[in-house]
């Protein structure tokens, strides 16, 4: 194994292979099961995704693991900037979280009631929302450092706050998702309704991470601003 | 081209064919309509040994050859690639909440089984979308890089 860099590599490694080899004992369990769907070629596209996921996860927790984690921060006088983009996204994703599953419900609502152009109504919205969603995503690569707004340093920390919150959602996404699959059982059903709920609640605690990232960087910031630039008060 | 650029192209590679085994068996799969378990194992081995390939760039040879000290604009870049990841993921997300909700209905629902499936689909997203970005984004400064000196 000497060619593992580290132990959390060999960890990360081990747990994969268990994975996937896991995957393939569906199929004779599935045959004892009762009630479970026998069918097996429904449930081949489960067990292939499990096994060429469990691939892809050990990759992607490898790579960044691989990753040098340099952490350059060298105090300046924009902090000020940091806590009001923080708060600034916190109320945006608070009015979101109040607003989009209000909204949701009442389309919901009126469309189980028969009221058919909402169906048209979320129809239009949604193709709105996600061709807004792909320009900013395309928008994304081009991104620079906007000067007027950001310094380097405050937006590679932003960057930073921003990847740590959606690691967060991500990893709210798999305890959903094994709540679900432990509360409910793997025959039962999910209502519609729970995944956009899901998701804005997941937004939500995203944003929340986001603001916390953000504020404690500001409050460092502010502690190096108040101990001078040489690194002490005592001079 | 360097070490990175080639790892992103690799693991693009990889996961386009990973995912392409997965297509293809659930096309196959639908045009045929008969299955065994053969087919099933046959499909999950092959997954398999193309899923252990991704450990080859974590090889003793392999990184031998590509040690290299990371610098600032390296980090940049990366952090940039996982970024654009994780907003393939959002989008994905999303897009997956409206198509489910046109399909099955306001009042309908989902098996359960599908929600391990949808994260799996997201995770292979957001490590081909990282691995473009990292080409792209490689290419631009490369092209920067030559074009300031020139």
């Amino acid at each position: 194994m000497s060619w593992i860099k580290s132990q959390k590599q060999r960890v990360v490694i081990i747990i994969s292979i268990a994975l996937i080899l896991c995957s393939f004992l569906l199929i004779p369990l599935s045959q004892k099961a009762e009630n479970f769907p026998h069918d097996i070629w429904s449930n081949l596209i489960f067990i292939m995704l499990m096994a060429g996921g469990g691939g892809i996860g050990a990759v992607i927790g490898l790579q960044m693991m691989s990753r040098r984690r340099i952490s350059s921060t060298t105090s300046n006088i924009h902090t000020n900037r940091l806590k009001k983009k923080a708060w600034t996204d916190f109320w945006v994703i608070c009015i979101s979280s109040v607003v989009g599953p209000l909204f949701y419900g009442f389309m919901t609502y009126a469309d189980i009631k028969g009221a058919q152009g909402a169906t048209y109504l979320i129809m239009c919205l949604a193709s709105v929302g996600l061709a807004a969603g792909f320009l900013i995503f395309l928008n994304a690569g081009k991104q620079k450092y906007p000067v007027h707004a950001f310094d380097e340093r405050e937006f590679h920390l932003i960057h930073k706050a921003i990847n740590i919150s959606n690691t967060i959602f991500i990893c709210y996404t798999l305890l959903v998702v094994t709540s679900a699959f432990y509360i409910i059982g793997g025959r039962g059903t999910v209502p519609m309704w729970s995944i956009p709920v899901a998701l804005f609640s997941g937004l939500f605690v995203a944003g929340t991470a986001q603001f916390l990232v953000l504020m404690h960087y500001a409050r460092e910031d502010e502690k190096d601003m108040d101990m001078g630039p040489v690194g002490g008060g005592n001079e | 081209m360097n070490s990175d650029q080639r790892k992103a192209l690799f693991f693009l590679v990889l996961n386009v064919a990973i995912w392409s085994i997965l297509a293809f068996s659930g096309f196959v799969i639908y045009l045929s309509g008969v299955m065994s378990t053969l087919y099933v194992v046959s499909c999950a081995g092959c997954l398999l040994w193309v899923g252990l390939m991704c450990f080859f760039p974590f090889s003793k040879r392999f990184r031998s050859k590509t040690k290299h000290l990371i610098d600032e604009r390296e980090l940049m870049i990366t952090h940039r690639c996982i970024f654009a990841g994780y907003i393939g993921i959002w989008l994905y997300f999303i897009a997956v909440s409206i198509i489910l909700w046109f399909i099955v209905g306001p009042d309908g629902s989902i098996p359960i089984g599908a929600f391990p499936a949808l994260l799996y689909v997201a995770m292979g997203i957001f490590s081909i979308i990282n691995s473009i970005a990292a080409l792209i984004l490689y290419r631009d400064d490369k092209d920067q890089i030559e074009g300031g000196t020139a």
